[in-house]
């Protein structure tokens, strides 16, 4: 059954784009930090569109051409992202945030790991305060684009974080853009399904688990995110 | 403590230079920044026979934790890029100042090289880190 989990339409907070636009919105947000337009940016956006989307060092495996055909033909086309990691479902059901900051430091281990608190602690914040039983940072063994920083509930993944670093012109200082994209609807099998296909269909042997994810429509079905949106937008924007 | 060689030149964005002796250079990115990068999955190597400005972003690397430009330390020209990179990123890792080299400029300036910050003042920089 899909979680009837609300995501209501034409909000100021939410942008609708197609993916494309999306992935655009976000590489124009890094991109006006890059320019010293300023130091700080937030995005969030769910698309209206259906795609699968990968870095783009995907485009370069053997049998990628038919993959892509593949997964077209099941309505998820593929497109390309800046940020790294491996294949991940964009949809309806998905909720994507963007954080873009202008930083004094550079890119190492550090802040990196700082990157991802900075988007991840106030996530878990606004998850506990909807009435998420102790959302937490960590892997989820199992999950599709895995890493040390989802946003999780229990060892499931419900937020799937990324980062790309690019340097400010003219100075020392880098921006970074932090992502993260929370599944809402739909159930974990769909999305896995997807990106257990393209796994298939470019031959390499590793499958994923949806039970190793969750929706936010499965923990709290009767929730009106996009009306608790601003309050995420805001914890996020505390520190800038 | 990362390992930063007495005889290459650095920039304050991570990436090493050597100096070929011959109007030539070959760069990559430092050991402190491999580590901070993680386990590298995938270097955008630049194209053979591009001109590149200092300072100009020439590629991206990609590790599980995140995608970073890479940026030239200075102008050129490129004579050679690092294609076994591109069936073994790890290199990066195991050896970032040996196999894990990503490209080779013809200096626009070879006295450019000056600017550079010596391993003395790299270490300083990436201690403050």
């Amino acid at each position: 059954m899909t979680p009837a989990c609300s995501l209501e339409r034409d909000s100021q907070t939410l942008h609708r784009p197609s993916v494309a636009e999306g992935l655009a919105l976000e590489e124009a947000l890094l991109e006006s930090i890059c320019h010293g337009e300023g130091d700080f940016g937030l995005v969030a956006w769910s698309p209206q569109d259906r795609a699968l989307v990968m870095p783009r060092r995907h485009e370069r495996l053997e049998g990628f051409p038919e993959a892509r055909a593949a997964l077209a033909a099941q309505g998820w086309p593929i497109q390309f992202r800046s940020t790294g990691g491996t294949p991940v479902p964009q949809c309806p059901a998905v909720i994507n945030v963007a954080l873009a900051l202008r930083c004094r430091v550079t890119g190492s281990a550090a802040h990196l790991e700082w990157g991802y608190r900075r988007l991840g602690m106030p996530w878990c914040d606004w998850l506990s305060e909807l009435g998420v039983t102790a959302p937490n940072l960590g892997e989820a063994p199992g999950a599709y684009c895995d890493g040390r920083f989802n946003v999780r509930i229990g060892e499931r993944k419900l937020v799937g974080t990324a980062q790309r670093w690019r340097r400010v012109r003219g100075c020392r200082d880098m921006a970074m853009l932090a992502h993260g994209a929370m599944q809402v609807g739909e159930t974990p099998e769909t999305l896995v399904g997807v990106v257990n296909a393209f796994q298939a269909a470019i031959g390499d042997p590793e499958r994923f688990s949806p039970a190793s994810h969750i929706a936010l429509g499965q923990l709290l079905p009767e929730a009106r995110v996009e009306a608790a949106l601003p309050g995420l937008l805001a914890r996020l924007a505390e520190d800038a | 403590m990362s390992n930063i060689p007495a005889n290459l030149r650095y920039t304050e964005s991570h990436e090493w230079v050597l100096d070929n002796g011959d109007g030539t250079v070959t760069l990559g990115i430092t050991d402190h920044a491999q580590e901070a990068l993680g386990d590298v999955v995938f270097v955008e190597l630049p194209e053979v026979g591009r001109s590149l400005d200092a300072g100009e972003e020439f590629g991206v690397i990609e590790s599980v934790k995140a995608a970073s430009d890479l940026y030239a330390p200075l102008a050129g020209e490129v004579i050679e890029a690092n294609e076994a990179l591109e069936d073994a990123p790890e290199t990066v890792n195991e050896a970032p100042y040996e196999g894990g080299w990503i490209a080779k400029l013809k200096l626009a300036d070879a006295a450019a090289l000056e600017g550079l910050l010596d391993a003395e003042a790299y270490a300083k920089l990436a201690d403050a880190e």
